[in-house]
């Protein structure tokens, strides 16, 4: 036989045998979850005691993105309870909410989840640090009668690279003792996040354990936070 | 970059079948065991490896010659918590080691009894090395070209007129780089050599 042929064929051979078998894992949808916190290490949370949980969730979406997953909206009251209880367990006290518009807990919680995929781009404008009330994109906003609840965009950072996914659920903390009122010239506030809980993309689609791994993944997202124990 | 692999590798064959008599051809199944910082990231034995190598015998105890190879450590990490530029992180993670060594290398061989020849060798040059950690959507991945070298020992034995077999023991270090780690792993080799 000639060599050529010979050379191809043992190529050919050694080639099929090693790239037959997929050298990726095969995740289940379980193994996909991911919790991710991030927090202000100059942020004494001993002075933070109390709690405002927002009564619903806010989802973000974005005209342009058309997304073709659908996010499930059926799990407010399980997030909602979860959230609260966690805080609880940790030795917070909850407010039930603002007096005169104006929020009489320490901090405030958000939460909220992502109808779109968050890329890049938004990094040119969110800042991870602070949350900023809708009207921050509205100049004629004058007036202090707000409270968390009202559609935002929070900042989030992006990493790690890919950006956040659609059905991402956000457990925010807004600091109220320590907002920062706007200058003359400047008719916005800000907000600072002492801390941020992430369950990515886990309310994307449809799915028969969600209550589970909700479970799962929110009390992972406060298990790996010890900082805020009471 | 296994479509490169593919590529590279019948590019050389091409190449090497052209080559005049003296030159013998090596395709080694190339199963490995990753060692010190490959094993941290990876730690698993690698059933995926293969190399190519062409060798050109000056005489009967000397030859020099190129070798390109792959091999591919991967290792499943169950939950856990790690941190990673100022966020923590709880999931399972997916973990892959790429290593692609393009070396030139020298072997010695000694007079053997009969048709068995042992040899000793050496190979330096560079490798691609791609170490991945795929968390959930998330891929984190860092890439570098280190300074590899690659020594090794093995024993021909001559078929017929035609074809060798081959096994050898060859163990391979990529040289430290910036924050990238050095890799290092040690593979068994069996294979098939055209004269």
């Amino acid at each position: 036989m000639n060599r050529n042929y010979l050379v191809f064929a043992l190529l050919l051979f050694v080639s099929t045998i090693l790239f037959s078998c997929h050298p990726e894992y095969d995740a289940t949808v379980e193994e996909l979850d991911i919790a991710i916190t991030q927090y202000d290490e100059d942020q004494n949370f001993s002075q933070l005691q109390t709690f405002y949980l927002a009564d619903s969730i806010i989802y973000i979406n974005d005209e342009e993105s058309n997304s073709l997953v659908s996010v499930d909206h059926a799990q407010e009251s399980h997030i909602l309870s979860l959230v609260r209880q966690n805080f609880l367990d940790m030795g917070w006290t909850e407010v039930s909410g603002p007096t005169d518009g104006q929020i009489d807990a320490d901090v405030s919680i958000m939460l909220s989840v992502l109808e779109t995929d968050v890329n890049y781009y938004y990094n040119y404008w969110w800042d991870w640090w602070y949350w900023y009330p809708w009207d921050w994109w509205y100049p004629w906003y004058t007036d202090f009668y707000w409270y968390p609840g009202y559609p935002v965009w929070p900042g989030y950072p992006t990493y790690p690279s890919g950006g956040y996914t659609v059905g991402t659920l956000f457990i925010d903390m807004l600091n109220m003792d320590d907002v920062e009122m706007p200058d003359e010239d400047d008719s916005s506030f800000k907000v600072p996040m002492p801390w941020k809980g992430s369950v990515i993309g886990i309310l994307a689609g449809s799915d028969s354990h969600i209550q589970e791994r909700l479970t799962t993944e929110i009390n992972q997202v406060f298990e790996q936070s010890p900082y805020l124990q009471k | 970059m296994k479509k490169y692999i593919i590529i590279s590798l019948l590019f050389i064959a091409s190449i090497a079948v052209k080559a005049q008599e003296g030159t013998s051809i090596f395709v080694n199944y190339l199963p490995s065991i990753p060692l010190g910082e490959t094993a941290d990231f990876s730690n698993n034995l690698s059933p995926r490896g293969a190399d190519f190598e062409v060798q050109r015998f000056i005489n009967k105890e000397l030859s020099v010659g190129f070798n390109i190879g792959w091999n591919l450590f991967r290792e499943k990490i169950q939950e856990e918590t790690f941190y990673y530029e100022g966020l923590t992180i709880n999931a399972v993670q997916f973990r892959y080691t790429n290593i692609v060594p393009i070396t030139v290398n020298v072997k010695k061989y000694f007079s053997g009894e009969g048709d068995y020849i042992p040899y000793a060798g050496f190979g330096l040059g560079t490798s691609y090395n791609e170490a991945r950690n795929d968390v959930g959507v998330f891929s984190l991945t860092d890439d570098k070209w280190l300074f590899h070298v690659a020594p090794e020992v093995g024993m021909l034995y001559d078929m017929n007129y035609k074809a060798w077999l081959s096994v050898k023991l060859k163990y391979n270090y990529g040289f430290k780089s910036g924050d990238f780690p050095s890799q290092s792993y040690l593979s068994l080799g069996v294979g098939i050599g055209l004269k």
